[in-house]
This record gives structure tokens, C-alpha cells and sequence, in this order.
């Protein structure tokens, strides 16, 4: 088992983790640990008893910490990966739903706009489907989040704990 | 002004309003408002100052009374129709969004279920496709349609209680 600190990347600096290693699997799964806010350029990882570790320790503090072995490799690429795909499949689909809703509620709106007896009335704001989806699309990338924090034991490190290498 | 009462058209009368009449229109407006589950046409219009609107009354047949004029009745036509139709494709397309969606979770809840790592994990207790869905607005839509309708045509139901 590897110990892997993940920080984030200065990326003007032009450092980045080979693709495929366990170093990438590291800032992958602190990515999707993120809910994908950043690039995984943004993320760089080192092997904790490798120098640059200690040198990058000491110019600022990791953001995760992570014990990776290649059974857990394996599962992240197998596993973690395809469900990420069926996450993605269901992003998309919440993403049509969101936009055949907003098509029709439009129309709806256009039509009130021209009624005699419903032009003062705002179905547009009736209807509040932005949030109802937006709640959704968070609520499945924290089940994914959260899913991925467990199995994988990452650790987010802060300034009060500190960092052991 | 015109005072309708409605009531349900027998299986055996022979009475059919002519297209386009008031009666017409009068029956298709009861049958938003009562929420009536069938054809407009299985409703009759009958003007309140006939002797078959007493008759009705006495009998208890009557399902509600709307009150309509030349102009309102146009209203219904062009106006309103449209809007109802445009209510419908709404609804429509909620009730497709439920479908694609409660089968995008299904195939996400698969993909855990078949994981050996994560296959306690069920994101269907996590995330409700129907309970979003139905805090979307559509109720408050369909009783600003219905407050509409009923003001404009001073809809009164009767105390029936099979509609």
C-alpha cells in the first residue's frame, strides 16, 4: 500500500502526473471527491516517501491524503469509472428534462402573453423547475462524492491536523 | 348573459348541441371545471330560464351552472383553448422527463448494485425523481388556470357527488 498526498497545481509551473499512474488515480479520485469543480490539472499527487513530497510539504499543505493499493487501483478504473459513466448518462438526461421543460413552460408563457385573460399572469414564475433539477444534479454528485470518499479512505488534510509524510 | 345549467346528457337522448353553439362551448368550460372524466359531449347545456333547467333542478340532475356571453365564449375559443393545449404539452413533457429520468437512475442504481466495492450504495434513497418533479409548480399552475376559468364564467358547481 502507497500513501499519495494530493495538492493542488500550480499549472503554470508545468507539472503534471503521468497518465494511467497511481499518482493520476490519486487526483482523479480527489476530483471526483470534488464533484469536478476543477481540471485534474488542477490536482498533482506524489508517493509520500518520495522527496518531492516533502518538498511540496513544505512550501504548502496537501489538500487529500490517500492509501492506494492496485486492488483499489483496479476498482477505481472498472468499477468507479463505469458508474461515473452511468452518473454522467443520468447529468445528460436531467439536462434534457431540464431543457424540454423550460421549451414547453416558454411556449406556455407565450401564449399567456397574447391571452386576453391570462396575459397578467407569470406561469414562468410559477413554475420552479431550475431548482427542482439543480437539487437533483447535487444530490446524485454528492451520493458519487460521498460513495468515493468511503471506498477509496481518502482523507481531506487541514492546516489543524497537519501533514505526517 | 347567459345562465347554462349542466347536467349529464342521457345514453339515450337524441339531443346533440349543433357545433359551434354556446351550448356548446358551455359544456366543453364545465368539463375543465368539473374535471369531468369523459367527453365534453357526455355533458348537456341547458339555458336557466327553460322549463327543462326546473325540471333538472327538481330532479337534482344538475352538475353546475357557468354564465357566458358572446364575447366570452370567443375568449374560450381563441384564447383559451390554446392555453389549455399549451398546459397539456407541459404536462407532457414532465411525465416524458419522469420516465427518462426514473430509468437513468434504475441503470445508475444497476451500475452500483452491480459493483462489488459499491454495491451498498443506492443512489435511489438519495434522489427522487418523482418527489423533484412534483414540487415543480404544476399544482399551483393548474389552480391559477382553474381561479381563471371559474371567476370568468362564474362557475358554480351543485352538490352532486358522483361527477
Amino acid at each position: 500500500m502507497t500513501k499519495y498526498l494530493i495538492f493542488n497545481n500550480d499549472v503554470g509551473a508545468g507539472k503534471s502526473n503521468k497518465p494511467g499512474s497511481p499518482e493520476a488515480v490519486a487526483c482523479d479520485i480527489a476530483r471526483a471527491v470534488d464533484m469536478y469543480d476543477s481540471d485534474i490539472d488542477d490536482y498533482i499527487a506524489y508517493s509520500a516517501d518520495m522527496p518531492e513530497a516533502t518538498f511540496e510539504v513544505l512550501k504548502k499543505l496537501p489538500i487529500y491524503s490517500i492509501e492506494l493499493t492496485n486492488e483499489k487501483i483496479d476498482s477505481w478504473n472498472n468499477d468507479a469509472l463505469r458508474i461515473f459513466e452511468q452518473i454522467e448518462n443520468f447529468k445528460q438526461n436531467v439536462e434534457d428534462s431540464r431543457e424540454s421543460l423550460s421549451d414547453a413552460v416558454q411556449a406556455l408563457a407565450s401564449d399567456a402573453r397574447y391571452s386576453e385573460l391570462f396575459n397578467e399572469v407569470d406561469f414562468e414564475s410559477q413554475i420552479n423547475f431550475d431548482d427542482a433539477f439543480d437539487s437533483m444534479l447535487q444530490r446524485t454528485e454528492y451520493v458519487f462524492s460521498k460513495t468515493i470518499k468511503v471506498m477509496f479512505g481518502i482523507k481531506r488534510v487541514n492546516s489543524a491536523e497537519g501533514v505526517t509524510t | 348573459m347567459t345562465t347554462y345549467l349542466i347536467t349529464h346528457r342521457s345514453e339515450e337522448s337524441q339531443l346533440i348541441h349543433r357545433e359551434g353553439s354556446a351550448e356548446e362551448a358551455a359544456c366543453e368550460i364545465a368539463n375543465q371545471l368539473l374535471m369531468f372524466y369523459g367527453p365534453a359531449e357526455k355533458l348537456m347545456a341547458i339555458k336557466s330560464d327553460s322549463p327543462l333547467a326546473t325540471f333538472s333542478l327538481i330532479k337534482d340532475d344538475v352538475l353546475c351552472s357557468i354564465d357566458v356571453t358572446k364575447k366570452s365564449i370567443e375568449t374560450w375559443r381563441n384564447d383559451i383553448s390554446s392555453i389549455r393545449t399549451a398546459m397539456n404539452e407541459f404536462h407532457s413533457a414532465k411525465n416524458r422527463a419522469e420516465s427518462i429520468l426514473s430509468q437513468a437512475l434504475d441503470d445508475l442504481d444497476n451500475a452500483f448494485d452491480s459493483s462489488e466495492a459499491l454495491g451498498d450504495f443506492v443512489p435511489s434513497d438519495d434522489i427522487s425523481v418523482y418527489g423533484v418533479l412534483d414540487e415543480l409548480g404544476l399544482s399551483d399552475l393548474e389552480t391559477t388556470f382553474r381561479r381563471a376559468l371559474r371567476d370568468m364564467y362564474k362557475f358554480k358547481a351543485y352538490q352532486r357527488s358522483s361527477v
